[in-house]
């Protein structure tokens, strides 16, 4: 319950999480992160200014999830069954996150179809059968990678047609 | 058939216990559950604290430094400035939602507890 030491750490790592790809955002924003700077500067192509976008929203998404693995393992004093516990509880939140993210949008109308609808239901799965938790974990940090670099491929395609032009 | 039930709906006045004793156990036990939550209880004002000035700071600091970094940065394309600036602020205001909802849930978790414990000392008055 709350009181139990596990449950406050899942609570307070999960803001934690929160507030750390807040703060990545702003100085991404700030310090002209590459993937920002070329969508602002892709100016003569609408199309290319929204892929770099969306492929800089869709790896920010990603990200919560791997700040989470980097807060556990600050943490070598937890046990296997802690950490189980502590990703399937922010595997809850980042699948709110998603959902709230694709409703409505840049990220509404992905240039890679699904992309998100399947993170979603691969942590829907991470829940429902948390005693595969680990399988379903690394599916889904594959899932993120293929996803990030779906779109790299998408730029890099968009930009040879602008040049092109 | 009448009101067969209604003697165990709700507890008569004749069998309420207003004693004094009774009263001022109950206000013991209270103070004491408080005193033993005082942590958790500090901890929760703390988190509501640091997410208001967190989303405070973001609108009125943050926001504006970024539309001032893409006027140096020299973005050109008024689209593009502005479709960035609304995911951004979406996106942010996205995330500030979940991390009220997790303090939310941690609320929830703490009163349930906060009344089972008061219950709990109460049936013993």
């Amino acid at each position: 319950m709350f009181r139990e030491e596990n449950y406050r750490f899942c609570v307070n790592s999960a803001l934690q999480i929160m507030q750390e790809q807040r703060k990545k955002l702003f100085n991404d924003c700030i310090h002209s992160d590459p993937t920002i700077y070329n969508g602002l500067h892709s100016s003569e192509s609408p199309a290319l200014c929204r892929l770099y976008f969306q492929a800089y929203f869709v790896e920010w998404v990603g990200m919560h999830w791997e700040t989470m693995f980097e807060i556990l393992k600050r943490h070598s004093e937890y046990s296997a069954e802690q950490r189980r516990k502590m990703i399937l509880f922010f595997a809850e939140y980042l699948s709110e996150l998603i959902s709230e993210c694709s409703q409505k949008g840049l990220l509404a109308n992905l240039a890679v179809p699904e992309l998100l609808k399947v993170q979603k239901k691969q942590l829907k799965e991470m829940i429902q059968f948390s005693g595969k938790w680990e399988h379903n974990s690394n599916k889904l940090r594959v899932q993120m990678k293929k996803g990030h670099e779906q779109y790299m491929k998408l730029i890099r395609e968009a930009e040879a047609e602008a040049e092109s032009e | 058939m009448g009101d067969l039930f209604g003697s165990y709906r709700s507890v008569g006045a004749e069998k309420r216990n207003r004693s004094f004793e009774s009263v001022s156990a109950y206000e013991e036990h209270y103070m004491k559950l408080l005193k033993k939550y005082l942590n958790e209880i500090n901890e929760i004002e703390e988190m509501m604290r640091n997410l208001r000035k967190e989303r405070q700071d973001f609108y009125m600091k943050q926001l504006p430094a970024i539309k001032k970094a893409m006027v140096e940065d020299d973005v050109l394309s008024a689209d593009c400035k502005a479709q960035w600036l609304t995911e951004l602020q979406n996106n942010m205001e996205r995330s500030f939602q979940i991390s009220e909802s997790l303090i939310q849930h941690y609320i929830t978790k703490n009163l349930e507890e906060f009344k089972q414990a008061l219950k709990d000392e109460v049936n013993k008055v």
